[in-house]
């Protein structure tokens, strides 16, 4: 079955809400890609001025409590969400398309033992792993990313497997199976290409969750270390001096996130909205 | 249903000794054990394997975990390394605080979310609904902490009404405006994202229904429009609402750990993360349990709810 | 017999679309007498149900209307909507719908749903006790067995059949003056059809009501209808008694209809389906709905629209060229 790849690109470029996470997540991509470029200052490099400024000409968000240019740390500071996001994104997909094609497709004990070990996984909050996962390594981005994969993993199988099943009952499938194509043959040529959809929409709204996710774990402290550009972290800088630093401070690195967070979820309900258009 | 009840609790017991036995090897693999690396530069080599020899951490791993489940279940959770004191009574504190801030928070959530989602469904397609429905979006992709940040720097700081921090709050004071004052804050925090994501599957389960032909059925009765809505419409919207529910409690969750540490408001979230940040592995495996053990019982009632709703599910 | 009850006068009905007009109802015109069964029959897309359905204003909202639907000296299409749920839904008219598996909701149990009905007649009964013989008694008119255990059903656990026939019970708990019966046989198995059919005309009899009964099987209404009207493309091409409509045919379309009924018995060879597809609702017509099909056109028939001319005692044709 093959997808039109013309008609897809029609319809997302027509679709609004798509169009706009597309520019979001863009142009903060772009800003993570040319970070050496249009960073003014370095982001690590300490007292380049007075700590807690507000911001001003030179300091266009303000320096930090150790007098580092907020708007660089800013800048770099996408690069950190961007590679938690994707690597968590790609990996639970990788994983997720793997057991949930096999659980769907294949059935039987297979499925069964897959199965109760994601209804188990999913029975401990995500964030509660992220934690755990903290205390026993030290904790770091890379902590993060391994946690989160494992977390979102187990719904992102279900969701494929639910797909897989479907599918598993569509006439071409039996065709196929009816003239000894192996199922392997199978699962690769006619399953997975049909779930790309589905799995395409998963990833972005993976990704939204995994940016909010190593902001909060780092703004606990369980996440990204000092002195990383970490969103989260610079928040959790900021709270602990709500009262005495500029409000910006506070407000920027959030906003940040949010704008970033909102794209991710404008991408992923365009998708969706391409896909199952009766919702709408 | 009584069979489908008992399928279900069946494995939501099995799951919690599963959950049980991760939990346990996860924190017993670790490199290097709890007592050297807390008292190790006090202690002599033979006062740690004394200590050791007393809290059982010489025996084999397997048997290490029976005893601690037999304790468990004749409620011996064992002290807390870290604090000496009963890990019970500290999650015996913790609990109803934490406790009421999920209650709290999802009852905000509901009371938001199902009258805007339903103006959003009757007034699909118009300002309104695009209006509404981008706000619920935009409460989703909002950071609970950053929100709970927001809220403190425009209600604490700026306009001085509410109290930043929830240090003081005790059950002894439910009744109090006081206590409330400290609950408001985490709460909306927590609650106005939860709201966002339930605008949006009513929204979608209740123009789901106003299109099917028992309402206009319904209608050809002869009944109005007030009535088709709440009884046939929502009502049938409830259905599906509640697995969501079961869902976005644990974001509740995860929402609830970051916005204790926001508020410091003393719950089961700070006092899993203080134990985290000390190392305090005992009572990180009961509040880990607590907390997994929380989750099923909501997703096992979210499912006895859902058949109370549907008669297709509970008639089989 | 001969009082009017119901008069649709030159109705229109178009659906706007976002991107487009769906012309639903182009032009009907029929009536209604006190106690007597009219048949509308016609395909899908010809404007029967659509027509129904608007005596009910029971239609979307993006729509416009011409014409006139009148009851009791006022005219629906121009009444307030609470007007009309007080006055013509349940009290007037009530409906049978077509497809009895999504007609019920299905968390209510059938008791429930039934007593739902009741609180919108035009009499309300009241008492508890009483509401529950008057509904155990109705199923027990339809046949419908055990109603004491119906009663406490849900929709899931009936039958199509039994679904169907609650369906119209409901209908007939609100002892209104017209019943509108939409193909209340489609999606039965033909030898229910027939039992439905007669329990229809056998209530009819015992609560004095008049119905309108949609088909698209020409047949089965033949069997039962006082009179008939036959209708495509949103318009009404031929109607009056039925012995005279069935047997003797003017419009061509209607006798095209008869042919295409394969017979069980008697000459196979006047079996004929009819040639092209049905009238598409979005298209724009300058003559007759039926021209590009029928057999017997001439030139005049795609150029102007024919009007629905009398030719005798309630007959009435639209066709240039009638049999």
């Amino acid at each position: 079955m093959k997808i039109s790849k013309t008609s897809i690109f029609y319809r997302v470029t027509r679709n609004a809400k798509a169009m706009v996470g597309i520019i979001i997540v863009t142009m903060v991509v772009l800003m993570a890609l040319l970070a050496p470029i249009i960073a003014p200052y370095d982001p690590y490099e300490i007292s380049l001025g007075r700590p807690l400024e507000s911001p001003n000409s030179t300091f266009l968000f303000g320096t930090d409590v150790l007098g580092r240019d907020v708007l660089s740390r800013i800048i770099y500071g996408s690069r950190i969400s961007l590679i938690a996001a994707l690597s968590v994104g790609l990996i639970s997909a990788f994983l997720a398309v793997i057991f949930g094609l096999t659980a769907g497709y294949i059935g039987g004990k297979t499925d069964l033992i897959i199965m109760r070990f994601v209804d188990i996984m999913l029975s401990i909050p995500g964030i509660i792993i992220a934690i755990v996962v903290a205390a026993i390594f030290n904790p770091s981005l890379f902590t993060v990313i391994i946690a989160l994969s494992f977390g979102m993993t187990s719904g992102f199988t279900r969701v494929v497997r639910s797909k897989a099943l479907a599918l598993k009952e569509e006439t071409y499938v039996r065709a196929a199976e009816s003239i000894g194509e192996s199922k392997l043959f199978i699962m690769l040529r006619y399953i997975l290409p049909n779930t790309l959809g589905i799995v395409f929409i998963q990833i972005a709204l993976n990704m939204s969750s995994t940016v909010i996710f190593e902001a909060g774990i780092s703004y606990l402290g369980l996440g990204s270390q000092p002195p990383s550009t970490s969103w989260g972290l610079m928040l959790s800088e900021a709270s602990q001096r709500l009262y005495n630093a500029p409000k910006t401070f506070a407000i920027i690195p959030g906003l940040f996130i949010l704008v970033l967070v909102l794209g991710l979820n404008f991408l992923g309900d365009g998708l969706r909205d391409i896909y199952d258009p009766r919702l709408r | 249903m009584i069979k489908y009840l008992i399928k279900r609790i069946a494995f939501a017991i099995i799951t919690i000794f599963a959950i049980s036995i991760i939990i346990f090897s996860v924190i017993h693999i670790i490199p290097g054990d709890p007592v050297s690396v807390l008292y190790g530069y006090e202690l002599t080599q033979q006062e740690i394997e004394e200590i050791r020899e007393n809290l059982g951490l010489n025996e084999p791993l397997t048997v290490q975990y029976f005893n601690w489940i037999k304790k468990l279940l004749t409620g011996d959770m064992g002290k807390s390394i870290v604090r000496r004191d009963e890990i019970s009574e500290l999650i015996g504190n913790a609990f109803p605080n934490t406790l009421l801030l999920a209650i709290t928070s999802l009852i905000i959530g509901l009371l938001v979310a199902f009258p805007i989602g339903t103006i959003t469904a009757l007034k699909r397609g118009t300002a309104t609904d695009v209006f509404l429905s981008g706000g619920a979006v935009l409460f989703i992709s909002f950071p609970t902490f950053w929100l709970a940040i927001l809220l403190i720097l425009v209600l604490a700081v700026g306009l001085k009404i509410l109290p930043a921090a929830s240090y003081n709050v005790s059950v002894e004071s439910f009744w109090s405006w006081n206590y409330w004052k400290l609950l408001i804050m985490p709460s909306l925090a927590i609650g106005l994202p939860v709201a966002g994501r339930l605008v949006r599957i009513i929204r979608i389960e209740m123009i789901d229904n106003m299109g099917k032909e028992y309402v206009q059925l319904v209608r050809a009765k002869g009944a109005g429009e007030r009535r088709i809505i709440i009884f046939h419409i929502l009502r049938n919207a409830l259905v599906a609402t509640s697995t969501v529910i079961g869902l976005t409690l644990a974001n509740l969750l995860g929402g609830i750990v970051i916005v204790e540490a926001v508020f410091g408001y003393p719950g089961m979230g700070r006092l899993l993360l203080e134990s985290v940040l000390r190392r305090d592995y005992p009572a990180i495996q009961i509040i880990v349990m607590v907390f997994s053990l929380a989750f099923i019982l909501i997703n096992l009632l979210v499912d006895i709810l859902y058949s109370v709703l549907d008669p297709r599910i509970r008639l089989e | 017999m001969s009082e009017k009850i119901l008069e649709v006068e030159n109705l229109k009905v178009n659906f706007l679309l976002p991107d487009s007009i769906v012309y639903a109802v182009r032009d009907a015109s029929f009536d209604l007498k006190r106690n007597e069964i009219m048949g509308i029959v016609g395909e899908s897309g010809s404007g029967k149900s659509v027509s129904c359905l608007s005596t009910l204003r029971l239609l979307p909202k993006k729509i416009k209307t011409e014409g006139k639907i009148i009851i009791d000296g006022h005219n629906i299409l121009e009444e307030e909507e609470s007007w009309v749920r007080k006055n013509i839904r349940g009290k007037k008219i009530s409906m049978v719908f077509q497809d009895p598996t999504v007609a019920l909701n299905p968390i209510y149990s059938i008791g429930w749903q039934m007593r739902e009905a009741l609180m919108f007649r035009k009499e309300k009964i009241g008492d508890s006790k009483k509401e529950t013989e008057f509904i155990i008694n109705i199923l027990d008119e339809l046949k419908v067995t055990d109603p004491e255990q119906v009663i406490n059903k849900y929709p899931h656990q009936l039958s199509g059949g039994m679904k169907q026939r609650i369906v119209i019970a409901i209908a007939l708990l609100l002892q209104s003056d017209i019943l509108i019966a939409d193909e209340p046989t489609t999606s039965l198995d033909v030898t229910i059809q027939h039992e439905v059919v007669e329990v229809i005309t056998r209530l009819k009899k015992d609560y004095e009501m008049s119905v309108i009964f949609i088909s698209h099987d020409l047949n089965l209404l033949a069997d039962y209808c006082d009179r008939m009207v036959v209708m495509y493309g949103g318009m009404v091409l031929e109607k009056g008694y039925t012995d005279e409509v069935y047997n003797n045919p003017k419009s061509p379309y209607t006798r095209a209809l008869l042919k295409c009924i394969p017979p069980l018995t008697g000459n196979k060879k006047d079996f004929e389906p009819i040639p092209g597809e049905i009238l598409n609702p979005r298209k724009v017509i300058q003559g007759c709905p039926f021209e590009p099909r029928c057999k017997k056109r001439k030139e005049k028939c795609g150029k102007e629209i024919p009007r629905l001319e009398k030719t005798g005692s309630e007959r009435y044709i639209r066709c240039f060229y009638p049999d």
